[in-house]
């Protein structure tokens, strides 16, 4: 047992907890720096992470914990993701926290004890620590989802969130004890030696398929993506922006070990199964968005698209589409959390998120409305944004498979895709503002506006050394 | 005796004794007990003072169910520690597991520790006034 | 060898940078309010054309390289992306149709911005208006220069967002709006074929960069029809971007942007982009004969189609427009009909040059008729007797109609003969239909003129026209001569070093049914309209005006296509998310906090149950399958 494995999550679980005791002790009534605290903590962490000490002494990387946890370049990868995208939601949260109606420091304190369970799910490799890192992570979002407690909405998207939470949870268990029934472990290693040595059994089918049906909660895939425009249009906005980029990252971490690392050998029968499921879920996620008129709800749709257009990547199962995958998620995260600011900036101010209220933000606030642009064209994938070139490496992936059928889907996703987002933009922009009162930015919101917009433009733009990475992290987990 | 039938033999005790003893109590009650009217009420369930029948939907402090949730977590506490206690003294004496032994559950301990005094400062366990501040 | 790459670095940050300076300074700022009136009015618009004589400076000493003989070697200037066996650089191509190309585009964009200080005096967001005219010449030239697909891909979506800003550019208008969505919306389609036609190629030839994926071609063989699709696909981008039948519905819509947008888009860029970029990929076109095939018969259609509609438009602009879709429509014909052993390209190229000045001139005069009128009248019926009033503007005109329909010894003669006798060559029934189309443009080009030029004043604008100030006037002088000369430049020789091929005129038959098509839809023309002419006399003849003034109806048949097919998708879906998914009545929260009341509020607990229904059944759907 190695505990300096473990070190960039103790590092994240410790500052999660001073900033609790920070609560407690000090006297201080604006709470709010306590948000900067953990958002400077993490980005230490995030430097620390890029320490050579850290990186090529041979502390950090490898496998330890009788097998139970590995710690690879795509660990490291996705620890990297976690890290940046809780900060950035730390300081987002710092712009909301008027809404919060208290309890300030709790908020900061579980997003963070949310990060760690993330950070966990990047290094999983057994069925037991999966279950366990994953819970880490739905616990914390049961509370956040559900702490405007004197909103209905939010109250009713936690309430929901939390049995549909609880629903998947049961299956993925359920599903475990039949894997551990069938094989007799539940180390990944295990299973896939298990599985080379014999035939599966329909058992060990059905556990696998509960596990994975319980990941496809995480991922909002259809057709586990019930609870997804209800929760993220009910959730306060920053929580909905992290269950975009941080919950659904992890769950695609876990997706990718499972898949690549305990099922290779069922590899034929799996990839069926995502490209439906992907190619489902790009339909469902972008017609359905078509009518939807509230933007946080459009963004939960869209959020479902994008879940297919990942899966996409994961269903041409090769090194490629793997680091195609890898390269959407931190592209997306960028985007995501550049369109959930200008929502969080504007919930002070609108009376809710409906696309009517959008019309003529152009006039009344034109960064917000810029912000916006750019993160819709990178969520329709418009050159030159991240999002363009995240869509690009999916479409070259599985064009390199050769599956057309998907590669159609897709493409029809992507035409649809862009009436809706336009259609914001073009409320923003073309139609007569209701009110023309000029909408206030507080500092740090415009900073993280600032700062997300130009990595959305930035990725897009010098996009080699993040593809590099992701390409060489894609390759170690297919060897 | 078999020695797997000799391993319940404890088992059979405590349930003798749980049977003489609550048997007993009855017994000396009866004998040594005031004997008065019978009202219907005092034929009722003696349930720690609690009216045994009350509308369904009543209301309760908040602070029972956080104190009941902390006695929770706090009880799970003890469950990690109890197979922790019963190996502690044959890994401490590896020199391997020794170190790691004690660091790994004083870190448990030192989570729920912080726990523990958030809670405190919280005034979770002020049951007076003095916790709404 | 002299650093080309420095010098092409420098031609695109021109016009990128005058729009940054613009966006920065002259956004809602009080900068240069100090410079006092004149500065404050138009410092956009000399940043906008002093960057511009800039980059052209620099794009002319490249272009006098190019002729000297310089090659400019593949020289990676970044790696800009490289994933798996995926590697695409920053590199440029420049050669002489590139060459030709970007001088076209420089000196063309030059003339419209000095025209444009006159044409949008009065408007107040002119400085916005700079910004985006440069960022989309910049667009543009990065199209222009590009030395690989992807580039070109990214340039092509850039050169669509600003033309989405341009024609948009009256926003406060719902039609101008409207019109930047579709044209936008209608390019993304092509361009959605254009990225897979990529895609395809990358996958055959593993490279994406020109001269790489041509060697590639060359050494390696491929199946025909494989190629054939990529290059279909290839040429989708071009039908959007050029406007060929059947996505050339954006482009008439595209009027209702500022008049010197329409020159821009319609003479030097945008379209232009198109016929320009099957010439860059000739290589693969001309491997297909299957794909020229198709590349042709879509060319004709679309000419002979937007003539005979363009025979029935009113508005002075919309005439332009669908005359800029017919000739489009010859340069694709020309592409496609194209041989590679002789000329090649060059008749295509040949009348996109040549057209760029003619057509320019042509919208430029209009704007200028426009102005005249206040910017309040654009129907020709209202016009007439403006030869007297304006008669620089009027001569313009003229002098661009002729050179379009091929007057002798104008530069559209030379240009029109090349692709007439290339398709006399090749395909006998295409020859007849751009003859017959020949004949058309003559006919609603003089229609256009006798109406609006001719005749009494017929509105209460008209009667007050008066002639352009010499912002606007200067422009057109100078088009008009390169109208004129055009032909006499030796283009042909430029883009084709062999002589003999470039020297080749067509047979003397080809000449005379082309001067016979003229001199009939002319004489038509005059008979009908030259007489002062009050209503349209076509209007005999009911059932073709009505069929050619709905323009086949073709916007309605789509209309109609996208009702029924998205519209239903959407619907189907719609239903799906509100009834079945949020259980019966409920429409989840929206609805419940609207708080519509006790029966929602019985089916809330139904919500989530329905949700764990779906989620469950959804599980058992994918476990029958996989354990079946």
């Amino acid at each position: 047992m190695n505990f300096s494995l473990l070190k960039l999550e103790m590092a994240t679980c410790g500052l999660a907890m001073l900033v609790l005791m920070l609560e407690v002790f000090v006297q201080r009534r604006d709470r709010r720096f306590l948000g900067y605290v953990g958002a400077a903590g993490l980005l230490a962490i995030l430097a620390w992470s890029y320490c050579p000490s850290v990186t090529a002494g041979g502390f950090t990387v490898g496998s330890g914990f009788g097998g139970m946890w590995v710690n690879d370049l795509m660990a490291l990868y996705f620890k990297r993701l976690f890290l940046v995208g809780t900060a950035l939601v730390l300081v987002m949260s710092v712009g909301f926290a008027r809404q919060l109606e208290g309890g300030v420091g709790e908020f900061f304190a579980l997003l963070m004890f949310a990060c760690t369970g993330m950070m966990l799910t990047a290094s999983v490799n057994d069925f037991l620590m999966l279950f366990v890192a994953l819970e880490t992570v739905t616990m914390s979002f049961y509370i956040l989802v559900a702490w405007l407690r004197r909103q209905q909405q939010s109250l009713e998207a936690g309430v929901k969130y939390l049995i549909l939470g609880a629903l998947a949870s049961a299956f993925l268990v359920y599903g475990i004890t039949f894997i551990y029934g069938t094989t007799g472990t539940t180390g990944f290693a295990g299973v896939a030696a298990f599985l080379k040595a014999n035939a599966a059994s329909a058992p060990l089918k059905i556990g696998l398929l509960l596990v994975l049906a319980g990941l496809g909660f995480k991922i909002a895939t259809v057709p586990f993506q019930a609870w997804v425009p209800d929760v993220y249009q009910g959730a306060p906005t920053p929580v909905t922006a992290f269950l975009a980029v941080g919950s659904k990252a992890a769950g695609f971490v876990l997706l990718l070990r499972v898949l690549f690392d305990a099922l290779l050998p069922l590899k034929p029968t799996w990839v069926l199964l995502i490209g439906a499921l992907a190619g489902l879920s790009v339909l469902y996620g972008n017609l359905a968005a078509m009518p939807q008129r509230n933007v946080k709800r459009l963004l939960g749709y869209s959020s479902i698209s994008h879940a297919g257009f990942l899966l996409l990547g994961v269903a041409a199962a090769d090194s490629f589409g793997v680091s195609a995958v890898l390269f959407y998620l931190f592209a997306y995260l960028f985007t995501n959390l550049c369109a959930f600011t200008v929502i969080s900036c504007l919930a002070g101010t609108l009376a809710d998120d409906e696309r009517e209220n959008y019309a003529g933000l152009a006039q009344r606030s034109p960064l917000l409305a810029a912000a916006m642009t750019v993160a819709l064209a990178s969520l329709a994938g418009v050159p030159p944004m991240a999002g363009f070139f995240a869509k690009f490496l999916i479409f070259a992936a599985i064009i390199g498979q050769a599956k057309w059928c998907l590669v159609i889907i897709g493409a029809i996703g992507v035409v649809v895709s862009l009436y809706y987002y336009l259609g914001v933009v073009k409320a923003m922009y073309w139609q007569e503002p209701r009110e023309t009162a000029a909408i206030p930015v507080s500092w740090p919101m415009k900073a993280l506006l600032w700062v997300t917009m130009l990595a959305v433009v930035g990725i897009g733009v010098f996009q080699g050394a993040l593809a590099q990475r992701a390409l060489e992290a894609a390759k170690e987990l297919i060897k | 005796m078999s020695p797997e039938f000799s391993q319940y033999i404890p088992i059979g005790m405590l349930i003798v004794i749980a049977i003489a003893f609550s048997a007993g109590l009855l017994v000396m009650s009866t004998l040594m007990g005031q004997k008065g009217r019978r009202p219907a009420i005092k034929d009722t369930a003696y349930e720690c003072g609690m009216l045994p029948i009350t509308p369904a939907h009543g209301r309760f402090s908040v602070k029972f169910y956080v104190v009941a949730m902390l006695f929770v977590l706090f009880d799970i506490e003890v469950v990690f520690l109890y197979p922790w206690a019963v190996v502690f003294k044959s890994l401490l004496k590896d020199p391997q597991t020794g170190p790691l032994i004690f660091t790994s559950m004083l870190t448990f301990i030192g989570i729920l520790f912080v726990g523990f005094i958030y809670a405190l400062k919280k005034g979770a366990f002020d049951w007076g006034t003095r916790a709404k501040q | 060898m002299e650093d080309v790459s420095g010098l092409l670095w420098r031609v695109l940050a021109g016009p990128l940078s005058a729009a940054v300076v613009i966006w920065l300074l002259c956004h809602k700022s009080k900068f240069y309010t100090d410079f006092g009136p004149i500065m404050e009015r138009q410092a956009a618009a000399f940043i906008a054309i002093g960057f511009l004589a800039g980059s052209s400076l620099f794009g002319y000493w490249a272009f006098g390289a190019v002729r000297d003989g310089a090659q400019m070697e593949n020289r990676v200037l970044y790696e800009f992306l490289s994933a798996g066996d995926l590697m695409v650089e920053i590199n440029w191509s420049l050669d002489r149709l590139s060459g030709l190309m970007m001088m076209v585009v420089c000196g063309v964009s030059l003339c419209i911005m000095v025209y444009s200080i006159g044409y949008m005096h009065d408007d107040p967001g002119i400085s916005r208006f700079f910004a985006k005219l440069s960022f989309f010449v910049f667009s543009m030239l990065g199209i222009v220069l590009a030395g690989n697909f992807l580039m070109m891909f990214i340039f092509w979506e850039l050169v669509g967002v600003s033309s989405y800003l341009l024609i948009g550019y009256w926003y406060e208008r719902p039609s101008a709006a409207d019109a930047g969505k579709k044209a936008f919306i209608v390019n993304r389609l092509g361009d959605f074929g254009f990225l897979i036609g990529i895609l395809m190629l990358w996958g055959i030839t593993g490279e994406v960069d020109f001269v790489r994926v041509k060697n590639q071609l060359a050494a390696h063989p491929v199946d025909a029809n494989l190629l054939a699709v990529a290059t279909v696909l290839i040429f989708c981008g071009a039908v959007g971007k050029s406007a060929q039948f059947p996505l050339h519905v954006w482009l008439p819509d595209a009027m209702e942007g500022p008049t010197p947008v329409s020159a821009l888009i319609h003479a030097a860029t945008m379209v232009a982009a198109g016929v320009y970029m099957l010439c860059r990929v000739s290589f693969l076109v001309f491997g297909s004969p299957v794909a020229m095939e198709i590349i042709a018969w879509t060319g004709g259609i679309t000419a002979l189609m937007a003539a005979l509609i363009a025979t029935q438009q009113n508005d002075i602009k919309r005439i332009l427009a669908y005359s800029t879709l017919s000739q489009l429509g010859y340069m694709v014909m020309a592409v496609g009909l194209s041989n590679p052993a002789g000329s090649g390209y060059m008749p295509a190229m040949f009348h996109l040059s040549t057209h760029a000045f003619f057509k320019a001139l042509l919208f430029l005069s209009a704007g200028s008729v426009i102005i005249a009128l206040h910017h309040s009248e654009q129907d020709i019926w209202k016009m007439g007797g403006l030869l007297k009033k304006m008669p620089i503007t009027a001569g313009c005109f003229a002098v661009g109609a002729l050179a379009l329909c091929g007057f002798p010894f104008m530069s559209g003669f030379y240009s029109k003969e090349a692709i007439l006798g290339l398709a006399y060559d090749h395909n006998p029934r295409l020859y007849l239909l751009a003859t017959v189309t020949a004949g058309l443009t003559a006919f609603y080009m003089f229609r256009c003129f006798f109406v609006a030029f001719f005749g009494n004043t017929r509105g209460e604008h008209a009667e007050k026209a008066k002639e352009s100030s010499w912002v606007v006037l200067g422009p057109l002088v100078v088009l008009a001569v390169a109208s004129i000369c055009g032909g006499w430049f030796g283009i042909p020789e430029w883009l084709v070093e062999n002589k003999a091929i470039s020297a080749e005129h067509a047979p003397r038959a080809v000449m005379i049914a082309a001067l016979a098509a003229f001199t009939i839809g002319v004489g038509a023309a005059a008979f009908l309209y030259a007489r002062g002419a009050t209503t349209d006399a076509l209007n005999k003849l009911p059932v073709l005006s009505w069929v050619l003034r709905n323009k086949f109806f073709i916007e309605e048949i789509y209309m109609v296509l996208v009702k029924a097919g998205q519209g239903t998708l959407a619907w189907l879906c719609g239903f799906v998310d509100r009834w079945i998914i949020a259980g019966l009545a409920v429409r989840g929260l929206a609805a419940t906090t609207r708080g519509t009341g006790q029966v929602l509020r019985l089916f809330q607990t139904g919500n989530v149950q329905t949700y764990a229904l779906w989620f469950a059944a959804g599980a058992t759907i994918i476990l029958y399958c996989l354990v079946r």
